[in-house]
């Protein structure tokens, strides 16, 4: 139980930390405004069923994962450049139980912005957001923040080793916007970048999210998304747990935190 | 001029020379060629109807020429973390100079990686641009693009002496650029006061002359095209320009202030 409160705690404490970041604010607030705006603009003169609808998903799902990698990412290359990476890893909870409350925060603080989005778009450019199944639209976006969060601690595993995080950090944005059908769906792309969609796991969760709120079937049912979805989040966390232990060991055996 | 070379070697090498060879391919070819098809496939899945020459030229030129405004605008942004922008101001040499000199690789970068990005955007989405003539008013226009990112850059870096983290601002002026620049919204759809504010907007020179040229057939109105070429490479100067007169403004404040650094 106390192990619990204290990682309530640390969540906390870094969402403090976090909302006092300009970047934070910036992917909270602007980058999400630039995207409605862009997609509004874009589709605005188009006979295009459901824009409202497509405006909230681009902008919502852009804005998540932005949050995700430029915050939980970018917290271990800010923990590393000030020294205190090795601390974080030496603690009583170690590197674990300081990623997982950092990367739990910051998904909720990504997902804060939804409401403001959905009535921005609603009201203010008065594009209704109508969602085709409620029930199924609230099982995949559920699906999806679990989705983002195990593939974000994977990740955190080799940015806490890797010293060109803050490099490779840039290209996990808009090749993921592009190739998992983030703004538009991968029946769009040509049959070579289709290999990619269909690499990235996070092409299943997305289009779980935009089949449940459009109502439809891009390249797979919904059911047959689901069942993708849960078994790529089942495999990360398994992927993420083996991970941990093994930076956890070889860096007790050779002594030092670092892959480069 | 081998000074101003060595400094920009040094502001290039300070930036980007500890990045691998591998990461390097990762940030600068297949990171700005993904984020240039990602526009190209948004606007095609609104407009199937879209020229696919011009958003391809147009997204090469606008996504990557970017790299010269934020890269010199961070040049800076660096030198205030590490605490050397004081000593930048306070030495003898020319501020302009140093400011110049210290932009110029990113440039440089920026035009290359816009022409690189351009071969394999077309390659890539089997887009056939290779006529000469084409490519010649490309050229034109793709320079005249590039400077005036690299001004508008050079303006921005300015703010580094009155803000703690311009980062906010350069990614804000991209977005602005990209919604303005008539790449991915028609100029005709853009509301009223958007379409106003559009000719100030960098870039949207360079934008309209190769929407001129992607869509007036086989010869090439060079008249135009050179107009066009003209009012980027002015706006750029008259953004060079905006960036020297806030800067010796800047600077005076700071003198009587009795610091340099304004925010602190």
């Amino acid at each position: 139980m106390n192990n619990i409160i204290s990682l309530i705690c640390i969540a906390g404490s870094h969402m403090k930390f976090t909302m006092r970041r300009t970047m934070m604010i910036f992917i909270l607030l602007i980058q999400p405004l630039f995207f409605v705006l862009l997609t509004w603009l874009i589709y605005r003169h188009t006979d295009s069923a459901g824009t409202g609808t497509r405006i909230f998903i681009a902008s919502g799902l852009t804005t998540l994962w932005s949050g995700i990698v430029f915050s939980s990412l970018s917290d271990l290359e800010r923990e590393r450049s000030m020294g205190t990476l090795e601390l974080i890893f030496a603690s009583a909870h170690g590197l674990k139980g300081a990623v997982i409350p950092k990367t739990a925060g910051n998904l909720f603080l990504c997902v804060l912005p939804m409401t403001g989005l959905w009535a921005g778009i609603h009201y203010v450019l008065n594009r209704p957001v109508i969602i085709y199944d409620p029930w199924k639209t609230a099982i995949s976006a559920m699906i999806l923040l679990i989705s983002l969060f195990s593939i974000s601690l994977f990740l955190s595993c080799f940015f806490a080793l890797s010293r060109n995080s803050r490099v490779i950090m840039n290209a996990f944005e808009f090749p993921f916007f592009l190739i998992s059908g983030f703004v538009f769906p991968i029946t769009v792309l040509p049959d070579w970048l289709r290999i990619l969609s269909w690499l990235s796991p996070l092409t299943y969760p997305v289009h779980l999210l935009r089949s449940a709120m459009l109502g439809e079937t891009v390249f797979l049912t919904w059911n047959g998304l689901f069942v993708i979805s849960i078994s790529l989040i089942l495999l990360f966390m398994c992927l993420t747990f083996f991970a941990f232990n093994i930076i956890e060991k070889s860096t007790r055996i050779s002594g030092v935190f670092t892959l480069s | 001029m081998s000074d101003f070379f060595r400094l920009s070697y040094y502001s290039w090498i300070e930036l980007q020379g500890h990045i691998r060879p591998a990461l390097l391919v990762i940030t600068k070819i297949l990171n700005p060629v993904f984020t240039m098809l990602f526009f190209i496939f948004m606007v095609k899945h609104a407009r199937p109807e879209a020229n696919m020459k011009f958003l391809v030229l147009g997204n090469a030129l606008l996504i990557n020429s970017f790299v010269a405004a934020f890269n010199t605008a961070v040049a800076f942004t660096h030198e205030r973390q590490r605490g050397t922008l004081s000593l930048i101001i306070a030495s003898p040499v020319s501020r302009i100079r140093i400011f110049l000199a210290k932009g110029f690789p990113f440039l440089v970068e920026a035009f290359l990686i816009s022409v690189l990005a351009l071969v394999l955007g077309a390659l890539l989405t089997g887009t056939k641009l290779f006529s000469p003539s084409l490519m010649a008013g490309c050229l034109w226009l793709f320079m005249a693009g590039v400077f005036s990112s690299f001004c508008v850059g050079a303006a921005v870096s300015v703010l580094n002496l009155l803000v703690r983290d311009i980062l906010i601002i350069t990614n804000s002026l991209w977005f602005v650029m990209v919604i303005f620049s008539g790449v991915h919204v028609n100029p005709e759809n853009l509301p009223i006061i958007m379409l106003k504010l559009k000719p100030f907007i960098p870039m949207s020179h360079a934008i309209e002359g190769l929407r001129l040229i992607t869509s007036s057939g086989p010869g090439i109105p060079w008249g135009e095209l050179f107009l066009h070429v003209g009012l980027e490479l002015l706006m750029g100067v008259g953004y060079l320009a905006v960036g020297f007169i806030s800067f010796s403004l800047i600077e005076k404040i700071a003198i009587k202030a009795g610091r340099l650094d304004l925010s602190s």
